[in-house]
């Protein structure tokens, strides 16, 4: 009875809230694009007329392609440094009857816990005290640390997962720990290290405060270039850019989430996951 | 010679013994199941001899010859894991033949060897499908494929049926002993599961605090248990604490709440206070009152029935309060008890088995 109450209520209103959210959520992408091809030099909603003036205008400017350029790099060495830090921290913390592996995986979570503008600030005030004068590094650092316990965790979650036996089958089947790990258990988590990678590509990629604070026009990144053009003159050019900043992201989210959503979930016969 | 000895193997963590003192040894082509409830040490016996626990003593010897010093894939031993932990990302071949390309043997011996051993597991047609597309008792075949390619000399099973479902775990029982009689390997198989460890074996090991308390044919193991506990572990059983009497014809006999038993069992060495055994499968159970009474029947009354389908366990309670397992016999002619019933239970003199308490 309460089972086929509880159904009815599922079929009824899951559907409306998660229109409702998706609205909510998309509601503010909608206006940002249908923006960007109005024909007034302002910002305007709905949009007046239509034009691609506004992203040939961008796309052609130099300055928001050296942006482009820039936030590129940044997410790209930033997520090198966090895998190359992160993925042997998560493979360590990730394994059973680690020493305070508890207490070292809520130290790299930090990050994330504190506000980002007091991380930021006090990192300025830190590279000032320290003279660090390649902006662009002191950028790369504070994004990796930022973006090193999303890295951690997703590859930690998948590694826990993985059933301890694997490891044990495959030493006696002979295997050496170092072909254990590149043959059998790394092959098993490299979707969900990719989707961590793109995770942490996209939040680089998309930061504002970071850059803001540590380098501000000196490396001007795609969203410091919006922010300064919002702040400076608003013209649909802005819309432009944030829309295809929009496309980019959700490209990235979607290749990185299309092998989790296909993904087996079942393992009732005892099946190990995956594989399909 | 056995192609595998337990001599006196211990194992301490901390000040817990968790494998006290355990001997045993196992026949080439047997098949023996260790049964234990978890924490009985069969686990730590297993991985023992697996080699991924250090014993804390005694030895661990295949064909004769120890192996306690030997890396885990030189002891010819051959592992089928719980759930399998077959490769999810590699093929049924790739998995068969891993433990060869580990060994860096010339590619063509490899092929041959994997193919002969997923011919020989009826595998062939799913060689080049991954473990995540194959059926539990496929999974079973590939795991065991994957373990008897190196041609080990004793294959372990650590309780791989565990996590599965009653129905499955019957079948692919059935497929793993069709499977090792057909191809003859020795084997070690962990459970928990008493009907599991009864239906498989050629003998079963039983193991209660870190000791082996038993071993014997599964019919030994459950007709003749060791010790109350042992009876307990293999099925539901009537323990009934009796003191020793003697009858009017001068024979001895035992007296439980003031019945009357008779055994053919020895009662020299009983004991003050023997315990004695009557599985419920002995009892049977009509409807009134005992008349005349005898020796082996009670009165008493039906408490409880639980229907299980191909039979009924009953509870009778006897005037004292004792009470008495039975299992009714399913029947179109079974005469319908009801709880409250007066009924009298009786057994055969056969039946009843003196142990130790």
């Amino acid at each position: 009875m309460t089972r086929r109450l509880l159904s009815w209520a599922e079929s009824a209103v899951l559907p409306v809230v998660v229109t409702v959210l998706v609205a909510f959520l998309a509601a503010p992408l909608v206006v940002l694009v249908a923006t960007a091809f109005t024909q007034t030099p302002y910002l305007s909603f709905p949009p007046d007329g239509f034009t691609l003036r506004w992203f040939e205008g961008v796309l052609s400017d130099p300055t928001w392609r050296a942006a482009a350029w820039n936030s590129l790099i940044i997410a790209a060495m930033s997520v090198g440094v966090a895998a190359v830090v992160g993925a042997p921290a998560a493979i360590v913390l990730a394994r059973r009857g680690v020493r305070f592996a508890p207490s070292l995986t809520l130290l790299i979570m930090i990050p994330i816990m504190v506000p980002s503008i007091m991380y930021v600030l006090g990192l300025m005030l830190g590279y000032n005290e320290l003279d660090v004068s390649v902006p662009t590094w002191g950028i790369v650092l504070a994004l990796a640390v930022l973006t090193t316990p999303y890295l951690v965790r997703t590859l930690m979650a998948a590694l826990e997962q993985l059933d301890p036996a694997l490891e044990e089958a495959a030493l006696s089947l002979g295997a050496s720990r170092l072909r254990i790990w590149v043959e059998i258990l790394l092959p098993n988590v490299a979707k969900s290290f990719f989707s961590g990678v793109s995770l942490a590509f996209i939040l680089a990629f998309d930061e504002l405060v970071v850059p803001l604070f540590l380098a501000g026009p000196d490396v001007p990144t795609l969203p410091v270039r919006i922010y300064s053009s919002v702040a400076y003159n608003v013209d649909p050019s802005v819309a432009a850019v944030s829309s295809l900043l929009v496309l980019v992201s959700a490209l990235v989210a979607v290749l990185s989430a299309r092998d989790n959503l296909r993904k087996p979930t079942t393992r009732k016969d005892g099946a190990p996951d995956g594989g399909a | 010679m056995a192609e595998l000895e337990l001599v006196g193997l211990s194992k301490r963590y901390g000040r817990d013994l968790v494998l006290d003192d355990v001997s045993l040894s196992v026949q080439e082509g047997e098949l023996v199941t260790v049964l234990g409830q978890s924490g009985s040490g069969k686990t730590t016996m297993l991985r023992s001899i697996a080699g991924f626990v250090t014993p804390s003593g005694g030895d661990v010897l295949v064909h004769g010859r120890s192996v306690l010093n030997a890396p885990i894939n030189q002891r010819g031993i051959g592992i089928v894991f719980q759930n399998y932990a077959l490769f999810p990302h590699l093929s049924v071949r790739q998995n068969v033949g891993y433990g060869l390309r580990v060994r860096r043997l010339p590619r063509h011996e490899i092929r041959e060897r994997v193919d002969r051993e997923l011919d020989r597991v009826m595998l062939t047609p799913y060689a080049d499908r991954k473990p995540g597309q194959l059926s539990g008792g496929q999974q079973q075949r590939v795991a065991v494929a994957r373990a008897l390619v190196l041609r080990p000399r004793i294959v372990l099973f650590d309780e791989p049926f565990s996590n599965l479902d009653a129905m499955l775990r019957e079948s692919l029982r059935r497929e793993l002993r069709d499977l090792q009689k057909r191809l003859r390997f020795t084997a070690m198989f962990v459970t928990h599961d008493q009907r599991e460890a009864m239906a498989l074996a050629d003998r079963v090991a039983v193991m209660r605090g870190g000791r082996l308390v038993q071993m014997g044919a599964p019919t030994d193991v459950y007709e003749r248990p060791a010790h109350r506990a042992i009876a307990e572990l293999l099925g539901r059983a009537n323990l009934l604490d009796c003191e020793p009497a003697t009858g009017e014809d001068g024979r001895a006999l035992l007296r439980w709440r003031g019945h009357t038993l008779r055994t053919d069992d020895d009662l020299a060495g009983a004991g003050a206070d023997p315990c004695v055994l009557l599985r419920p499968e002995y009892v049977a159970v009509r409807p009134g009152a005992p008349d005349p009474p005898a020796p082996n029947q009670l009165g008493g009354v039906l408490s409880s029935v639980e229907y299980h389908g191909s039979s009924r366990l009953a509870v009778i309670t006897e005037p004292g309060g004792g009470t008495l397992l039975a299992d009714l016999r399913a029947g179109p002619a079974d005469p319908y008890l009801a709880p409250g019933d007066p009924v009298t239970a009786s057994w055969p003199a056969a039946a009843v088995r003196v142990i130790g308490s």
